[in-house]
């Protein structure tokens, strides 16, 4: 193998003097930090973040106030252009004793401190005994999200309580809260 | 019945109007609304044992209805009339005898 001197003003050339591979342990972040574009070739996604609670708490719902649950996520966007989808699935019971009603239930999402997207959930299938086990999903998304922190948590209660024995998280069922960024 | 129901059916039983919550199944995990007056825990806790003496009292007729013919079958047997009523009549019977009243 030809063994090149340099002289005392010449400089490696990493074109032509230069072959192998580059150890992995010489490459760090800090070297990557400076890349801030990727090649036209590599497809990069929209979702920029995204963010998960899920509650296993049971809770009695005998209430027309509105009521925490403990779905909660503190979240900051990484741009302002960004939106925020954000979807609850709730598992809730009811048992309006008969086996043609079977109560009320309403969810909300709470955003930075208002409230949105109340949903109304009123069953009346005809099933017997009169209680009913399942998980209902609700849906919002924010367009203008800013890039300050904020909390968003999903909220309950029981419309009618004269009518139905009516539960979230009933049977050790459990209810997720996610939520996704995503470049618009 | 679940320690929740006994909750929720003894606090209804004292102040049917009440509007409440429970976390967590159990007493300490009541929180009243604002337009409702707390009821001490020691009357809930009497009000639960008559509550679930009511519910073992009506085990019986929990009992029959899971195994009662359907309202289907019963339309269906009165529509027909003849040996599909005397069938369905003598199930229900059946059910009866195998599940008395409590105290009969």
């Amino acid at each position: 193998m030809a063994i090149t001197r340099l002289g005392p003003n010449q400089s490696v050339n990493l074109a032509s003097n230069v072959t192998g591979t580059l150890p992995a342990a010489n490459v760090a972040n800090s070297t990557l930090n400076n890349v801030t574009a990727l090649p036209a070739a590599i497809t990069t996604g929209k979702v920029l973040q995204v963010a998960n609670d899920m509650d296993g708490g049971h809770i009695v719902l005998n209430n027309t106030d509105w009521i925490d649950t403990a779905l909660s996520i503190s979240f900051t966007p990484v741009s302002a252009s960004s939106k925020i989808l954000m979807l609850a699935t709730v598992q809730r019971y009811s048992d309006g004793g008969s086996a043609s009603y079977h109560g009320e239930f309403q969810a909300r999402f709470h955003f930075n401190g208002s409230a949105v997207n109340e949903t109304y959930a009123d069953l009346t299938l005809n099933a017997n005994p009169g209680a009913i086990d399942l998980y209902n999903s609700y849906i919002n998304q924010e367009n203008s999200p800013g890039t300050s922190a904020f909390t968003i948590k999903v909220q309950v209660r029981n419309p009618n309580t004269n009518q139905a024995y009516c539960t979230y998280n009933q049977y050790s069922g459990s209810s997720s809260l996610t939520i996704w960024e995503y470049a618009s | 019945m679940d320690n929740a129901r006994k909750i929720h059916n003894a606090i209804k039983k004292i102040n049917s109007n009440a509007e409440f919550i429970i976390r967590g199944e159990i007493i300490d995990g009541i929180e009243w609304s604002d337009t409702t007056t707390p009821i001490p825990k020691a009357d809930i806790e009497a009000k639960m044992v008559e509550v679930q003496a009511e519910y073992d009292t009506e085990e019986w007729k929990r009992n029959r209805q899971s195994e009662y013919p359907s309202i289907d079958d019963c339309i269906h047997a009165l529509l027909d009339g003849g040996d599909t009523l005397t069938e369905l009549q003598a199930k229900r019977t059946a059910t009866k005898t195998k599940y008395p009243k409590s105290g009969a």
